[in-house]
């Protein structure tokens, strides 16, 4: 059977490594709205990401030379050819390509804005405070094991949930596109701009989430300004905030199960839980690895919600006691607060390869855990 | 393979499959009793309520925040709150004139155009020459701008600062251009978009001798019409709402974006509700207007075709 509209197998891995680090980037996933054309549609291949990543398809690739036998004008050829590449390659080369070389270089210098011939070599130093608690980096460590443990399962069984609410599954229900919409949202939304709003729902006098508990006779909670309640805020709103994301995803799996897979066994008599657990959740699995996956990654990088709604212009956010913060918000104190750029380095290493890691522990795990035919 | 093709017109389809509707499970014509089409009816109703009590939880913040800063003040601090407001916009009148926030807006606008602009250029030039030229080392080059896919932003995030303070970009608009004035994706999605378009209007347009940046601007940018207005809505989104990099590079008004003000104007005094709120609900208009306009094109542009409407 065909696998999606890739012609090029390579081109399959690069897009599935391509559309983790746009999310990465914060940005949504886009695709080609083209459906009926016979565009390559990358998108399309968003939801079973998961699916590439089972399959080994996120492997580093070898890439095959050009085919071209060398003549006297392939300079030529060659330098048109990269030349519309250019300024592409300039910026990708001036903040992305050099930084990530320099962020390892920095890391191991107590480095100044000077420039490394004024910054004193820190060895290994940086990295052994890394694991000294009194850098801060370990418990940050915990408060983002605590956030992304929760927003992961949490995101897939909200957004399965509203995906089968939302799914087009009689027919009867019109305006399913509007109430899409509105799930989706607050995905689109800048997140200070709600956060704030979010701040005034979470205040502990005022606020409508204790008048809520009020109503119910439930007792009231510091929310932002408690410990044990700040974090909790943080992912109500982020959860609000991306969950219309997987919806989106788990809805464009959920049209990709075959119809008549579903009929037959809904006319050999299977009930709808057996449907939904033999059928369903299975076909779903490649679109739930990309799920965890990308909400992983998500939260790993969770800055502005947290910044805005737990003091960030005090002092770089992070709640009360370090509560809520979590390795991106400590990435951020270290360089920009306290200005400790090679430490900050070091911290930006640590959650480099921290974020890898968890994606390809995923990635094994899911090879195991993901069906596909 | 579990991926159907995706070019299948909608129309005609397959009948999407239920769970836990009975009456929809029957095929059309079979007899069935007027009690189980009567249940079709209320699971379609409990569907609508359910669905309406999600668009509420959803919209609440929102419409929250058009509450608090329009009610009168007596009112926004009793319980249980008041949920229809009685309007006053003065608290909104306020937040306009402490700040100068017809500079962040033109900060922000300026910003977010010219890094549409930069974005579609380096991706259609990009992506035409991955697409449409042959020469060696294309795919080499092809797999190195993919690369940087894997480098997450955070750990650029030290070293991007210090380049951009060589560069003398500090507090500019342009250092909050320059770092994003590339996107791999839209490389990627011109690269897909340009190897669709049929080889012989490319070869044709070389038989008669048109420049290579003519074809490109005059045939193939425009029929890649879907693919620029994709790139172009999620980068006026994120570039909107970009927060931590402007945060870390911007001092005083001079290139603040109104994200960045919009937390400041927190930060000085978190207790006034009622302006926050309403500088909050302005800076997000720009977004919410495109996004009511424009909504089943970006909801199908970030997860392909949902199915159906």
């Amino acid at each position: 059977m065909p696998r999606g509209r890739f012609r090029e197998p390579r081109g399959q891995a690069l897009v599935a490594l391509c559309l983790l680090r746009h999310y990465v980037a914060g940005q949504a996933v886009p695709d080609l709205p083209t459906s009926g054309s016979p565009v390559v549609s990358p998108g399309n291949v968003l939801a079973n990401v998961g699916e590439l990543a089972a399959t080994n398809a996120l492997e580093p690739v070898g890439v095959a030379p050009g085919g071209r036998t060398p003549s006297r004008s392939w300079w030529r050829e060659t330098a048109s050819g990269v030349v519309p590449v250019l300024p592409a390659l300039v910026v990708l080369g001036t903040f992305v390509y050099g930084p990530a070389v320099l962020v390892v270089a920095m890391s191991f210098f107590h480095w100044n804005l000077a420039g490394f011939s004024q910054s004193q070599f820190a060895g290994l130093s940086h990295y052994r405070a890394l694991l000294n608690p009194v850098s801060g980096f370990v418990p940050s460590l915990g408060v983002t094991a605590y956030y992304v443990g929760v927003m992961v399962p949490a995101t897939v069984v909200m957004a399965l949930l509203l995906a089968m609410l939302l799914r087009d599954s009689t027919k009867r229900v019109r305006g399913l596109s509007f109430f899409r919409a509105v799930v989706f949202l607050p995905y689109v939304t800048p997140s200070i701009a709600t956060a704030v709003i979010w701040v005034f729902i979470f205040d502990p006098q005022f606020g409508l989430a204790n008048a809520a508990l009020r109503l119910v006779h439930l007792p009231a909670v510091g929310w932002l300004s408690s410990t044990h309640w700040a974090l909790p805020a943080v992912m109500i709103d982020s959860m609000w905030k991306q969950v219309g994301f997987s919806v989106v995803l788990f809805l464009a799996g959920l049209s990709r199960i075959p119809t008549e897979l579903m009929e037959a066994a809904r006319l050999d008599g299977v009930g709808p839980t057996a449907i939904f657990r033999r059928i369903v959740l299975p076909y779903l699995s490649p679109v739930t690895l990309a799920v965890v996956m990308l909400t992983t990654i998500a939260s790993m990088q969770t800055f502005g919600s947290i910044y805005a709604m737990t003091g960030g212009q005090g002092g770089g956010g992070g709640g009360p006691i370090g509560s809520t913060t979590t390795t991106a918000v400590y990435l951020y104190k270290v360089a920009f607060v306290d200005f400790h750029y090679g430490f900050g380095a070091t911290v930006a290493v640590a959650l480099f390869v921290l974020i890898l890691g968890l994606i390809l522990v995923q990635r094994r795990v899911g090879e195991r855990r993901t069906f596909y035919r | 393979m579990t991926i159907t093709r995706r070019s299948e017109p909608t129309e005609g389809r397959h009948r999407p499959y239920t769970i836990g509707d009975a009456a929809s499970d029957r095929l059309p014509g079979s007899s069935f009793a007027a009690g189980t089409r009567l249940r079709a009816h209320v699971g379609t109703g409990v569907r609508y309520i359910l669905l309406t009590v999600v668009a509420a939880m959803f919209l609440f913040p929102i419409y929250w925040a058009v509450v608090v800063s329009v009610d009168h003040r007596s009112q926004v601090f009793t319980l249980p709150p008041h949920l229809v407001p009685s309007f006053d916009l003065n608290p909104i009148r306020r937040a306009l004139v402490v700040l100068p926030w017809a500079k962040y807006f033109l900060n922000t606008t300026i910003i977010t155009l010219a890094t549409i602009v930069s974005v579609l250029v380096t991706g259609a030039l990009a992506g035409y020459s991955l697409a449409l030229r042959e020469f060696r080392g294309r795919e080499v080059l092809f797999a190195v701008l993919l690369a940087a896919l894997m480098v997450p932003p955070e750990a650029t995030l030290i070293p991007d600062y210090v380049i951009t303070a060589r560069l003398g970009l500090l507090n500019t608009l342009a250092g909050q251009v320059a770092p994003v004035a590339a996107n791999v994706y839209a490389i990627f999605l011109f690269r897909q978009f340009f190897k669709t378009l049929p080889p012989s209007l490319w070869e044709a347009s070389q038989l008669d001798g048109v420049s290579w940046y003519r074809y490109l601007s005059r045939v193939a940018v425009p029929m890649a019409r879907p693919a620029v207005v994709t790139v172009t809505l999620l980068t006026f989104a994120s570039q909107w709402s970009a927060f931590e990099w402007p945060l870390i590079i911007t001092q005083g008004s001079r290139a603040r974006p109104v994200e960045v003000a919009l937390s400041f104007f927190q930060g000085f005094d978190g207790t006034h509700w009622r302006e926050i709120s309403g500088a909050a609900l302005i800076t997000m208009l720009p977004i919410l207007i495109v996004f009511s306009f424009a909504h089943k094109y970006i909801v199908k542009s970030v997860a392909g075709d949902t199915g159906d409407t």
